[in-house]
């Protein structure tokens, strides 16, 4: 067990520091000069811009600034924004808790539809209830989820309003204000973000449970004469469900990464739209540093999907080379 | 490749009344994939409607009603009289906030979206191949290597990674490249680890070893004796992947990193994500601005997906979900 978890940490080394490499080449290949970008339309006499790239210690060679940015990393040392001069590290301490409630909210959406339209159309296979959560999960895959996210907007916000005499909506915009409490802000975008992935939760669980019924010691559980319920909770389901808890796990590593458009649709100041904005206006420290922890965050709650597999099927503990 | 296509002709024969029952010449792989596909009724609409939308975009110039996109529509009287008006006759799904009729625009942004979507997917074939090929043929610690390279693609959010790419591209915005490649270099690993597994378990036959005995180059034994191997899972994995792409390309239009051609010089390209970027601000107004290109998004990318499964069944291709 120990092993295994040890193992997986090592397999992470090289991926973190290959990332790391990646998103550093990008940022210092690139063309664009986010001196002259702060400078905007004003000229710049030549020694302030060499006093700047200074600085910010774009001058060194590429290899210098790589190792200064992995050692100002293990110091919690992000830099900083190079639009707002606001440290990196505060941007991400003010955006991230909304990211994070952001993915909770849309997490418990997820197992609680995804899950439930699973098993339902697994236990009505072949009903009309089946041929619905086949189709809805189809379309809801194929949704862009910006798109889902506007008409939302629209049906809750605007349409529902003028149908209610502005007695009756939900906010569309931001996270608090309007005279909301919190928890309404969170309804709309945590529906969009949870769309595919509860459909993917649901498809996962409706194949997952339909294999598990077809194995022999469900037939012997009906066989010794089990109700068809208590076969479902007791027996089927605890098996089926651990690809979904895989599946939920590895999402809420994807949803922490920051929901970018979800996030953008609904101005939502969270961590996605913090990049996204940043990404728009070459601000690289502020990308940089999001990104370095958001990919600490994906690492982690991989590793802990990894571990707690480990756990929920023996199969991968004992099992050996089951990392490979 | 002649093994599946035993097995599959064999159970086409069996399910069509036993082995006596020959078929008149001899069925490949893909007469019969096609010879299933045409049953399988979902396929067939997906893949109706696709004919429709690329025969659609391609013939936009000759039958398109109007060409929104000149300069007597934007800037005039007329414009702005008829701006932001709703479903009407002359425009079936109404106009846009410059008097643009958002049908004919709906129409050709199909162009780009078809073009990125499955330029992207050869995009990202090619270096799947490339990669597969190289890390299961030679294996030690260009496998590794390569392996590694596929970990971090997997580990690193795309749409970030997207975002910081085209950001950084020159020029980006003028040209359809940066999209492709871009999406095109996040999807590979998957199709580089389908072709690495299957050239591993094929690598040590008897038939791999009879080729290089006659003296085959390596090369040659990737792309005669162990491509057509693989080619089936995919096939699949790319029709499905289009679908992805056009989400993709539509997200980054939505957020302004990706096409924004000139709109006097090509007036003629439009992107559905942009559609819908630029008719966020007209949401009250018109929601036919972002509800037409938003259905032509799903449309398009539901009938990928659809025609994908239709392609895994007719070629009997196992996948893990």
């Amino acid at each position: 067990m120990f092993q295994y978890i040890y193992r997986r940490i090592l397999q992470f080394i090289p991926v973190f520091f290959g990332v790391t490499l990646i998103l550093f080449f990008v940022t210092t290949i690139l063309p664009g000069d986010p001196i002259r970008l702060r400078a905007g339309e004003k000229s710049m006499s030549p020694a302030v811009y060499e006093q700047l790239r200074h600085d910010y210690g774009f001058d060194r060679p590429w290899y210098a600034q790589y190792g200064h940015y992995l050692d100002s990393l293990a110091h919690g040392d992000f830099g900083t924004s190079i639009t707002t001069g606001r440290p990196v590290r505060d941007i991400i301490v003010d955006t991230y808790p909304y990211t994070m409630k952001l993915a909770f909210a849309a997490i418990i959406i997820e197992v609680i539809v995804g899950v439930g339209v699973g098993v339902i159309a697994a236990v009505k296979r072949y009903t009309i209830w089946d041929v619905m959560a086949t189709l809805s999960t189809s379309v809801l895959v194929a949704l862009p989820v910006f798109w889902l996210g506007i008409m939302l907007q629209y049906i809750f916000g605007i349409w529902l309003k003028n149908l209610t005499g502005s007695q009756l909506y939900l906010p569309v915009s931001g996270a608090s204000g309007g005279g909301f409490p919190s928890w309404v802000h969170l309804i709309l975008p945590a529906i969009t973000l949870a769309s595919v992935s509860t459909a993917y939760a649901a498809r996962i669980m409706r194949s997952q449970l339909l294999e598990v019924n077809g194995q022999d010691y469900i037939r012997t559980a009906h066989a010794k004469g089990l109700t068809p319920s208590a076969v479902l909770w007791k027996h089927a389901l605890k098996n089926a469900l651990i690809p979904v808890v895989t599946f939920v796990g590895l999402d809420l590593g994807a949803m922490l990464s920051g929901a970018v458009l979800t996030e953008t649709v609904f101005n939502w100041p969270g961590i996605g739209f913090t990049i996204a904005r940043a990404a728009l206006s070459l601000d690289y420290p502020v990308v940089f540093g999001c990104t370095v922890i958001i990919l600490f965050a994906v690492m982690l709650i991989n590793l802990l999907v990894d571990v707690s597999y480990a756990f929920l099927d023996p199969r991968i503990r004992f099992g050996g080379g089951a990392g490979e | 490749m002649s093994s599946v296509a035993d097995e599959i002709s064999q159970d086409v024969t069996e399910a069509a009344g036993g082995p006596e029952r020959a078929p008149e010449r001899s069925r490949t792989l893909w007469s019969d994939a096609w010879y299933r596909l045409r049953r399988n009724r979902m396929a067939l609409a997906a893949l109706t409607w696709l004919f429709i939308v690329v025969i659609a975009a391609v013939s936009a110039d000759l039958w398109v009603p109007q060409h929104y996109g000149s300069p007597n529509f934007i800037n005039t009287a007329t414009a702005t009289a008829t701006a932001l008006k709703g479903p009407t006759a002359q425009h079936p799904m109404g106009t846009d906030d410059l008097g643009r009729d958002v049908f004919s625009r709906v129409v050709y942004g199909a162009r780009i979206s078809l073009m990125v979507g499955v330029a992207a997917v050869l995009v990202m074939v090619l270096i799947g191949l490339l990669l597969g090929a190289l890390s299961g043929f030679y294996g030690g610690l260009m496998d590794a290597g390569i392996m590694r390279v596929a970990d971090v693609f997997l580990a690193f959010p795309y749409i970030l990674f997207a975002i910081l790419l085209l950001s950084v591209i020159p020029g980006a915005k003028q040209s359809l490249w940066p999209v492709i490649v871009t999406i095109g270099l996040l999807g590979w690993p998957s199709i580089a680890r389908v072709f690495r597994s299957s050239i591993l378990s094929v690598k040590e036959s008897d038939y791999i070893e009879a080729g290089r005995a006659i003296g085959a180059g390596d090369a040659r034994l990737m792309l005669r004796h162990m491509l057509p191997n693989a080619i089936a899972p995919i096939v699949v994995y790319a029709t499905m992947s289009v679908g992805g792409a056009i989400l993709t390309e539509a997200a980054l239009s939505f957020l302004n990193l990706g096409v924004q051609p000139d709109p006097v010089k090509s007036p003629n390209i439009v992107t559905w994500g942009r559609m819908i970027s630029d008719g966020q601000s007209y949401l009250t107004s018109n929601p036919g601005l972002i509800l037409w290109p938003g259905l032509a998004i799903l449309s398009t990318v539901l009938a990928f997906t659809l025609l994908g499964d239709g392609v895994r069944d007719a070629l009997d291709v196992k996948m893990k979900d």
